[in-house]
Parts: structure tokens; sequence; C-alpha cells
């Protein structure tokens, strides 16, 4: 086991489908989704909203419900075991533990009427076996270490004393108090002011730094990625379309997806009233996926050939860097020039 | 400041709340102009008071103290009837498209309700006025007009209350929050939009949003707000170019761009936004600045002018700091 | 608690329109309460012109009804109801006897309807839309639809009659025999138990669907934390305020329902004595009966809402 675990990474996900049976047919929400994380990186993951970023990270951790509706295939390696084969007990011992997840709205994702002390303590209780007066302590030094001041007074209050900011603290010390390998931070700042985004992604940063644990941090936001991510990985109606260091992507995207992104938002250097590349349309109906390429109907080098047949992840020289593209953007420059 | 062409005037506003038994100003002796034509922009983090100067502008509910003049007209003073008048030309858009629009009723309904508000009794014509807006914000009339909103996207949704508040050809636009609620790509599509509507229909408007990037794209001068009072008052490209006061410096350092790839940005604003139930004394930042002194403690700074057009609270402006 | 407060105030008035409209109806029965208390069962005489005049005059019923409410509020607020026209016995002793044996009844049930209603009510809600779910819905709305008195029969039938485990009447003292006083409350509590818990099952596990969708219940379970302890541990609170609002509701119906039981199984408690009263034209016993299930409703009441500040801190801090 340890041989295996050294030499293989943290995370590999291995053409990941996850489907919801739905009244008005299958929604393609994951559609063969693979990607590896290493150790201590953070990789993260961009993509407009129904991207099925969520539905992603729900299904590493196995929480998306279990009533026969959702329907999944492929594997989750987690340092090399299956997660997908693991019997629900054993998956247990993996949340919280290893692999440990902070949603996006702190509003909603602390539960109203427990306590906040209970709810980081109950991790301690239940999931390291610590005594109930030595948990207490322990919660105190986690409300600290994220940032929140008297410490001590906090555990007795309940979430709707706390800003949005100071809730987002107290899901992170949740996170952190079973000790992840992995944490999942899902939109973790979108509810936030941009003001209290930056202490957040801060104090992830920092956390992250000094336990050496990997995150995977999905957004919206390419700056978001461009500042806080190693590695980046695109995602568009339910599939991966482009994946390599963040550095890479910022410098060569290959895909006119993530160009289109990139040039979407509106940049703080152009003078005001400039023009913005907006990506017209919307993304696919994930009911009724096109056969081709995805992203065809928006795309402004889309040619016949994208909207007949789909385009597999394809590297040119450096596999690092994959892209799902027939006419990646330098090749098509060549091509025009 | 411009008071000749100001299509609407704001002077000394302040809008009061009660809060657990507690009165406190949500926004405090709040003075603008508005020209004809121009997009202003209003910034700042959540609680700041920027959908509340909004709702003040359209009398939802009027200000506390102070005296909103729109085309020469004092709204305080106006009965009902005149108030109603008026209301047709000052519109407002909220950040939720989705919920701001009735789920039962179909778009052409939706967007036709304020004709009938208006007493335009003429089906026919009601109907080709609605027909014009909707294909105005890009969507087409055939398809969507006996739809209801929950068959829209968001995106969609958005150009729908768009297109209603157009459809009475309004003067002024409060804009609050428009595209928070929407995703990058979508985002542009309504600030083009929103643009172009400007253009056709000559257009003021009051752009909320606590996204700077967005504000600087669309205003033409932006007003920064903090804990209910402007703090820095500039054209657009000045104020990002050389910002006086330290929260807009601090603001615009927190924005993550493509630029700063695994870099740290500038120093994270530390702290969060205080109560306006006891604002802090003097300077109403002093306690997140990074440039506090001890006169900012006993003194509250003025707003005033510290270059043509470009207005700051603040006793040690970073442009007059040599730094 | 200001907000407490604000709740009592609005229940005092509750209170007054009770016992006056409880007053009024009894002044509007047929038959008159001197005849009934001077009439003698066997012979049917009445008695006497002047003697039923004193009568009159001393039970006050010669002045007007208002007068008389007046009278009856004053003494009620030192704690007097007054003396049984019918056996003298007064009627806070009657009540003082039979208070307990209620109680005991009221509280048995609501602890078996709860107790069936929150695990059936967690594991239905859980399990939603499946065939497990459908069924149970099923039964409960079966059950929903059966009259108490025919609940209570069969019961009897089943336990007492025919399997012999249970008596099928009677009531023994707790201090007699504190396994007999049990054994007598089981069926009728179970009885009564058996006709509310379906609704309150059926509203919990509304609640507890929707309260699984929420972001919460998927962070604990990205704790790790076991299902039974997420539904019990962060599910059933928040989804127990339609629940408690019902139990407090169904208070009137637990009184009706209690009052046909206690006749049923022959038990001793406020509701047979309300029966019994009313059989004699007891007006004074009946009255007191009233008043005291008025305190009950107004209490119960109260106590619901003090439990929602329990169950939500938020709802404190919104009064
Ligand atoms: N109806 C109200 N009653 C009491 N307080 C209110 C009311 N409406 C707003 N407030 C308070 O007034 C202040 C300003 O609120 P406002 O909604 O204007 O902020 P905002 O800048 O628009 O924030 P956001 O970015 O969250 O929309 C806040 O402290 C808020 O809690
Ligand atoms: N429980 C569900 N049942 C059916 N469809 C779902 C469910 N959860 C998510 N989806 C769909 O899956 C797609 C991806 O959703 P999500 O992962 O939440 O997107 P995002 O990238 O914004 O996080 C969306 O189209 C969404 O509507
Ligand atoms: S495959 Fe074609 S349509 Fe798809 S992104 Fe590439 S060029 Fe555009
Ligand atoms: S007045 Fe003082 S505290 Fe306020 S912004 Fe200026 S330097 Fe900072
Ligand atoms: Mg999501
Ligand atoms: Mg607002």
């Amino acid at each position: 086991m340890a041989s295996e675990t050294s030499a293989s990474p943290l995370l590999e996900v291995v053409d990941l489908y996850t489907h919801f049976d739905t009244p008005r047919g299958v929604a393609h929400a994951v559609d063969g989704v693979s990607f590896r994380l290493e150790r201590g990186r953070t990789l993260g993951i961009v993509g407009e909203s129904g991207s099925g970023k969520s539905v992603l990270s729900r299904t590493i951790i196995d929480i998306l419900a279990k009533d026969g509706s959702v329907l999944n295939q492929g594997e989750v390696r987690f340092e090399g075991r299956d997660l997908m084969a693991l019997p629900e007990k054993d998956m247990r011992d993996i949340r919280g533990r290893e692999i440990a997840m902070v949603f996006q709205d702190p509003m909603s994702s602390l539960n109203p009427v427990k306590k906040i002390g209970k709810q980081i303590t109950e991790v301690l209780v239940k999931r390291l076996g610590m005594p109930g007066a030595e948990a207490k302590r322990r919660a105190v030094e986690l409300i600290e270490s994220v940032g929140i001041p008297d410490a001590a007074q906090q555990l007795d209050r309940f979430p709707m004393h706390l800003s949005g900011g100071m809730r987002q603290r107290v899901a992170i010390a949740i996170a952190l108090a079973g000790e992840p390998k992995l944490l999942i931070a899902d939109e973790p700042t979108t509810a936030l002011d941009v003001t209290i985004q930056a202490q957040i992604l801060d104090l992830l940063r920092r956390q992250q730094a000094e336990r050496n644990m990997a995150v995977i941090l999905i957004t919206h936001d390419l700056g978001i990625v461009a500042q806080y991510t190693d590695d980046v990985a695109v995602m568009y109606a339910g599939q991966i379309v482009e994946s390599c260091s963040t550095e890479e992507l910022i410098r060569r995207p290959r895909m006119p997806y993530t160009e289109a992104l990139m040039n979407s938002a509106p940049n703080l250097a152009d003078p005001p009233h400039t023009r913005l590349d907006a990506i017209p349309g919307l993304p696919p109906n994930l009911l009724r996926v096109p056969r081709g390429c995805r992203f065809a109907e928006r795309c402004p080098y889309a040619a016949e050939k994208c909207s007949a047949e789909m385009p597999a992840l394809t590297d040119d020289d450096d596999p690092s860097h994959i892209y799902a593209c027939w006419y990646p953007l330098e090749v098509k420059e060549a091509v025009s020039a | 400041m411009n008071a000749l062409n100001a299509l609407l005037s704001i002077e000394d506003m302040t809008v009061e709340y009660t809060n657990q038994g507690q009165r406190f100003a949500a926004i405090s002796d709040i003075t603008i102009d508005i020209a004809e034509g121009e997009t202003l922009g209003l910034v700042g983090e959540s609680g700041c008071g920027k959908s509340t100067t909004g709702r003040a502008i359209i009398q939802l509910p009027a200000p506390t103290m102070g005296k909103v003049t729109f085309e020469g007209r004092d709204l305080s003073e106006l009965n009902h009837e005149e108030m109603r008048q008026v209301r047709r030309r000052l519109q407002i858009i909220f950040q939720d498209p989705v919920s701001s629009l009735n789920p039962r009723r179909k778009v052409k309904d939706i967007v036709a309700e304020p004709l009938v508000i208006a007493g335009m009794k003429d089906a026919a014509e009601r109907e080709r006025r609605v027909r014009e807006v909707l294909e105005a914000v890009g969507v087409d009339p055939d398809t969507a007009m006996d739809r209801r909103p929950h068959q829209f996207s968001g995106g969609q949704c958005q150009r729908i209350c768009v297109a209603r508040a157009l459809i009475m050809e309004p003067k002024l636009i409060v804009c609050d929050e428009p595209v928070s609620a929407l995703d990058v790509s979508v985002q542009a599509q309504i600030l083009n939009l929103l643009e172009d509507m400007k253009e056709r229909y000559g257009l003021t408007l009051l752009f909320i949003s606590h996204d700077l990037a967005v504000v600087k794209n669309i205003s033409d001068r932006v007003a920064v707000m903090y804990l209910g009072k402007f703090c820095e008052l500039a054209d657009s490209a000045r104020i990002y170019e050389a910002p006086a006061h330290p929260y807009t410096a601090g603001l615009m350092a927190t924005i993550p761009d493509l630029s700063t790839i695994g870099a740290d940005a500038g120093p994270a604003l530390i702290g969060e936004i205080p109560s306006p139930l006891n604002p802090p004394s003097g300077c109403r930042f002093r306690t997140r600045c990074p440039h506090a002194q001890e006169r900012c403690a006993a003194e509250e700074p003025e707003f005033r002018q510290i270059e043509s057009g470009h207005h700051v609270a603040c006793h040690f402006p970073l442009t007059e700091q040599g730094s | 608690m200001a907000y407490l407060r604000l709740k009592t105030l609005h229940l005092i008035p509750v209170f007054f329109l009770v016992t006056f409209a409880s007053f009024m109806m009894l002044d509007l029965l047929p038959g008159d309460t001197v005849d009934a208390i001077l009439s003698d069962a066997d012979t049917g005489e009445i008695g006497s012109m002047e003697a039923r005049e004193a009568l009159r005059k001393e039970l006050n019923l010669d002045k007007p009804l208002i007068v008389r409410y007046a009278l009856w509020l004053g003494n009620m607020v030192q704690g007097d109801l007054g003396r049984s026209y019918v056996t003298t016995q007064p009627v806070t002793e009657a009540l003082v006897q039979r208070i307990p044996v209620s109680l005991e009844l009221m509280i048995m049930s609501q602890i078996l309807a709860i107790a069936m209603a929150i695990p059936i009510g967690i594991y239905s809600g859980y399990h939603g839309g499946s065939t497990v779910d459908r069924g149970i819905s099923a039964f409960a709305f079966g059950v929903l639809s059966i009259p108490v008195f025919v609940a209570g029969t069969v019961y009897i039938w089943i336990f007492a009659i025919e399997l012999g485990w249970l008596p099928s009447s009677g009531h023994t003292d707790f201090s007699e025999d504190p396994w007999g006083n049990i054994k007598g409350f089981i069926l009728p509590a179970l009885t009564l138990a058996t006709i509310e818990f379906p609704i309150l099952m059926r509203v919990l596990r509304v609640d507890v669907i929707s309260t699984l969708q929420e972001d919460y219940i998927a962070l604990a379970k990205s704790k790790g934390m076991t299902t039974w302890y997420i539904l019990f541990h962060h599910a059933l609170r928040p989804s127990s305020f339609t629940f408690v609002t019902l139990l407090g509701l169904q208070i009137g119906q637990l009184i009706t329902g209690t009052v046909v039981i206690e006749t049923l199984f022959s038990i001793p408690g406020v509701g047979k004595l309300l029966i019994d009263s009313v059989d004699t034209r007891d007006e004074i016993m009946v009255q007191g009966v009233i008043t005291f299930i008025a305190i009950v409703y107004v209490v119960v009441n109260l106590l619901v809402d003090l439990l929602y500040a329990v169950l939500d801190p938020r709802v404190a801090r919104r009064a």
C-alpha cells in the first residue's frame, strides 16, 4: 500500500460521468471528466454556472442523493483507492478526514439552529474520537487560526450572529478540523464582497501552505484562478475542455472557449466604455447535448466539422497542456494568416 | 457640481431606518448631480447604502431628509398623481432578474404592465410597443411573448427587465446590481445591451455594483461609498489611474485579475465594514485604513474637491502624498 | 422575552371569549337548572314554588347573564369555581381529583403520537418518493379517516377481548398499583395517538424533504457524519416547525378526543366529568370544566411559542 500511495497522485479522476435522471430526460451534468491532482497543489476548476462544477465536487466526495436519480460511472482514485467502489461506511471515513469541503454560500451551509462550537466539535468528537473538553480547546484554536477574534466566545454563538465573511471562516475551520489532505472549495467567495473575498482566499492559501493540503478551488472567475491556483481545468457543459498549468492557460489558451471567457470579463486596464466581447447565446441544454463540440453554437471559429464530430482532448508536444478543439487558437491563426 | 444640465440633483440626502429599536442613518448627507446622458457608477461593499440611495431617488421610500430634484422639480413636493407621472421617467432594474418578474404572468403582460398602469387602453398599440422593446433588448417577441419567466435563463430575464423599464421611455434608470447574479459571459451581454440602449434612447443611468471592473467599464463618473457616505467621486478613468482615497485604492488592490498570476495582489483590506448603528468617530474608514492617524479619529474629513471634478473625503489623500 | 409577553396578551381575550361564550350557551340550553336540581328523579315532582325561588336566589339565577358572569369571574380569579349544584362538591376539588387522570392520558397519548410520528416521518422524508414512502402515505391517509370511537372499539376488541392483554375499561390509582394504572391507560392513549400521528407524520415528512436539500445537510455529509446522526441531529430540529405548530393546533382535537375516549373506556377524567355534568345539567360544574379546558388551551399555545424560540434561535431574535 505504502509504495502504491507514493507512486500515485493524491487524487486521480478517470472518465467520470454523473447523469441525473429527471422527468424531462437525462441531464449530462458531468460527462467524462478526467484529471489528476498532486499532494499540496491547488487545482482551479473554472466554468460558467451550470457547467457541472458543483456536481463534480459532490461526486468526488460522494454526497449526491442516493435515490436512484443519480447515475454514476468512472473512477475517483484517492491515494490509489477507487472511492466509487468503496462501501458507504468506508467512504464516510474518507469524508471530513481525508477530503473536506467548503460550500458557496456560508449563509446556508452552516446549520442555523446549531451553535458554531458544536458544528466544529462534532467533527473532532465523532470523527477523531476526541474527548469533549479537548475538542472544545481544539475548536477555539481552529477559530483563532481562521482569523476570528474572541475565539472562545464564538463557540456559543449561532451563525446568524456572524457576518458572511465570518461564517465562511467558520466553514473553513470546520473543514480544517479533520486535517484533510484535500480541501474542495466550491465557489467559496462568490457570495462575498471583493474585500472579504481577498481575505478568505488568502486565508485558504495560508492554511494550505501550513498543512501541505491539496486544494480544488472551484470558481467562475478567471482572475481568482490566475492569482490562487497552480493548475487549472476549464469546464464547459459537463466536460473539461482545456487543462494545463495556470500560467500556461493565461499566456497561451488554445481552446476558443477559454479565450472567450477571458475576453468577456471587463478589464480594469481598459478605458471606460470599451465594448466587451460577450459570448453570444447560452451554454447547451444538458438534456440534449450536441453531438459535436459543445461550444460550436457560440464559437466564432466553428466550422462544419465542429458540430459533426466531438473533438477529443489532445496535446501538441506538451502533454501537460491538453485541450478539446479541432481548430485550436494558434493553429487557426496560422491558417488565416 | 455641474448644476447647469443636471437631470437629477440630490442635496444632503439622508435615509434613516430603525433596527432593533435603534434609529440609524443608512446613508447620510449625500449630495450629487447626475447630468443628462451620463452614467454614474456607485460602488461599495455590501450594506454600505448603495441600494438605499437608489431607492431613495425614486422615492421608495422617500428620504428622511434632503432634497431630490428631477427635471427641475423637487420630488418631495409632488402630490400622488404628479409623482406617478414622474415615476414613468424614473425606472429601476434589480439584481435578481428572475425573482423580480412575476412567475405567473406572461412576458408580454409583464412588459406591458407599466403601459396598463399608465392608462393606455389600446391593446394593439400596447402589443406593438412590447414587440418593439423586446426586439430592442434582443429577445425574439414571437417566441417569448406568450411564455413565462421561468422558461428563460437569468440573462434573458434581465433583458426582459430592461425591456419593462424601457417601455415607458424613461429618462433615468437606476440599475441596482443588474449583472451581479449573472455569469461573466452573460454579464458582458447585458452590459453591452445597457450601453446600446443608452445610445438608442438617450438614457441617463445610475449604475450600482460592487464590482469595480464592471463599474469602470460602463460609467463616466464613479462614486465610491463607505458606510453611508461618499468617500470619493471622480471621472471613471481618473479614479482608476489616481485613486485618492485609501479605501478606493484598497478596493482596487483586491480585485483579482489575469495579470497577477500567482502573485500576491496588494495588501487585502483588513477587517470588515463596521455596523452603521454606531459608525467610528471621525473618518468612518479609519478602523481599516492603513494610513490612519490621530487626526482621523478626532475630525471627520470633509468631502472636498482636490482637483476639478475629483472629490475625496480624506485628510491625507493618496494623490497628495507624492508616493 | 417581550415576545412571550405579547403572546400572552393575545391569549387573554381568547380566554374571556371562551368562558363567556360557554356561559351564554349553557344559559340557552333547554330546561331549567332549578328544575333539574329539585325534581325528584323517581316521582317527577318539582318542589314548591318557595323552595324554587329561594334556590334561584341562592344560585343568583335571578340576575342577568352578564352579572352572573361577572360574579363568577370574580370568584374564579380567587380560585373559587363554585360548588356543584348536584353533589355540592366544590368544582375545584372535583377538578383537582380528575385533572391528573386526564393529564396522564393526554400526555401519554402525545408521547405515543410523537414517538410514532417522528421516526416514521423522518424515514418517509429521507426515502421521499420511494415505494415504502408511498405505502406509508397511503396507510396514513387510511388511518386518518377512522373516527376515534371506531379506533377505540377495534383496539378493545383486539387487545382486551381477543388477546386479553389489557383491560377494556376502568381506572386504577397510580398509588395503589402503578403497573395497573399504566396498563389501563395504554389502550385509550394508543387510540388517541392513532388518530393524531398521521397528520403529524405527514407534515414532518414534507419538512424533512425540504430540509435535506439544504446546503448544511450537504456540509454535514461532507464531514462524514452518519445518516442517522444527520437526520436526528441536523435535520430534525429545523424540520419541526410545522410539526410543533400542529401539536398546538391539535390540542382542540385532542381535548374532544379525550372526552370521547374517557367515556368509551370509563376513565374518571375531566372529560367524563364534563359529560356527566352536562347530563345532570350541573351548570356550574360544566362551566368549571370549560374554564379549565380554556386554560389548558392557552397554556399549550404559549408552550408552543416558547418551543419555537428553543427550536430556532432566529425566532427569538426576530421578535
Ligand atoms: N428596510 C430596512 N430596515 C432597516 N435597515 C435597513 C433596511 N434596508 C436596508 N437597511 C440597512 O441599511 C444599510 C444599507 O443597506 P443597503 O441595502 O442600501 O446596502 P447596499 O449597499 O445596497 O448593500 P448590498 O451590496 O448588500 O446590496 C444596511 O446596514 C442595511 O442593513
Ligand atoms: N439533483 C439534480 N438533478 C438534476 N439536475 C441537476 C441536479 N443537480 C445539478 N443538476 C444539473 O447539473 C448541471 C450542473 O450543475 P452544477 O454542477 O451545480 O453547476 P455549477 O458548474 O454551476 O456548479 C446543471 O445543469 C444542473 O441543473
Ligand atoms: S472544436 Fe470548433 S467549435 Fe469547438 S471550440 Fe474548437 S473551433 Fe470552436
Ligand atoms: S481620513 Fe484618515 S482614516 Fe480616513 S481615509 Fe483618510 S487617512 Fe484614512
Ligand atoms: Mg455551483
Ligand atoms: Mg443592494
